[in-house]
């Protein structure tokens, strides 16, 4: 787990930069129902967030 | 006709909760790894819904945004769900710090009896069963 924490935190400070981790918005989970898969929903759900900030992480 | 994306009311938290433990794929090797070493709390997702609405609850009460899209035509509820977190603000004022810390408090104390009421066993333990 350690290893899984210190690479992670190295992927967020390659992608977000320094100094920006903490305005950063994370998506920490996204489920969809699996009839309703595959209409879009999970796009909807994510770009709500996305386009109202700039910085986020999946 | 689903509905747009939308903030979840707070009587649907258990349905979202419903809807993000049924989806959870419980053979996946990684979701064990993941969820069986989160500690400290937050738990997450904690297997049984009623510990993911005390998280999602928690969530709604600080930073989180918690969105859900609903079936409208078949007036089925959070047939979808995200979750986000966002930006960890420290709340300013004597006020704003003591709702916080209140909030805390009462969440975990939640969380601490729906921990004893299961006696432990979670998506963890359920999860590892099957491994």
């Amino acid at each position: 787990m350690e290893a899984y924490e210190k690479v992670a935190k190295q992927v967020r400070l390659e992608l977000l930069g320094e100094g920006n981790e903490k305005n950063t918005w994370y998506l920490h989970m996204l489920a969809v129902l699996p009839e309703y898969q595959g209409k879009g929903i999970g796009k909807a759900l994510v770009n709500y967030v996305t386009e109202k900030v700039s910085v986020f992480l999946l | 006709m689903l509905s747009a994306p939308h903030i979840c009311p707070i009587a649907d938290v258990p349905i979202a909760s419903q809807t993000v433990t049924s989806v959870l794929n419980h053979e996946n090797r990684f979701v064990s790894f993941l969820y069986n070493n989160h500690t400290p709390p937050p738990l997450v997702p904690n297997g049984k819904p009623e510990q993911l609405s005390i998280y999602l609850y928690r969530l709604l009460s600080t930073t989180g945004l918690v969105l859900t899209v609903d079936d409208e035509e078949n007036k089925r509820r959070c047939v979808g769900v995200a979750v986000w977190q966002g930006p960890i603000t420290t709340p300013t004022g004597l006020l704003g710090r003591l709702k916080e810390f209140g909030a805390n408090c009462i969440f975990d104390v939640w969380n601490q009896i729906n921990w004893v009421y299961y006696r432990g066993s979670g998506l963890n333990h359920a999860v590892c069963s099957v491994l």
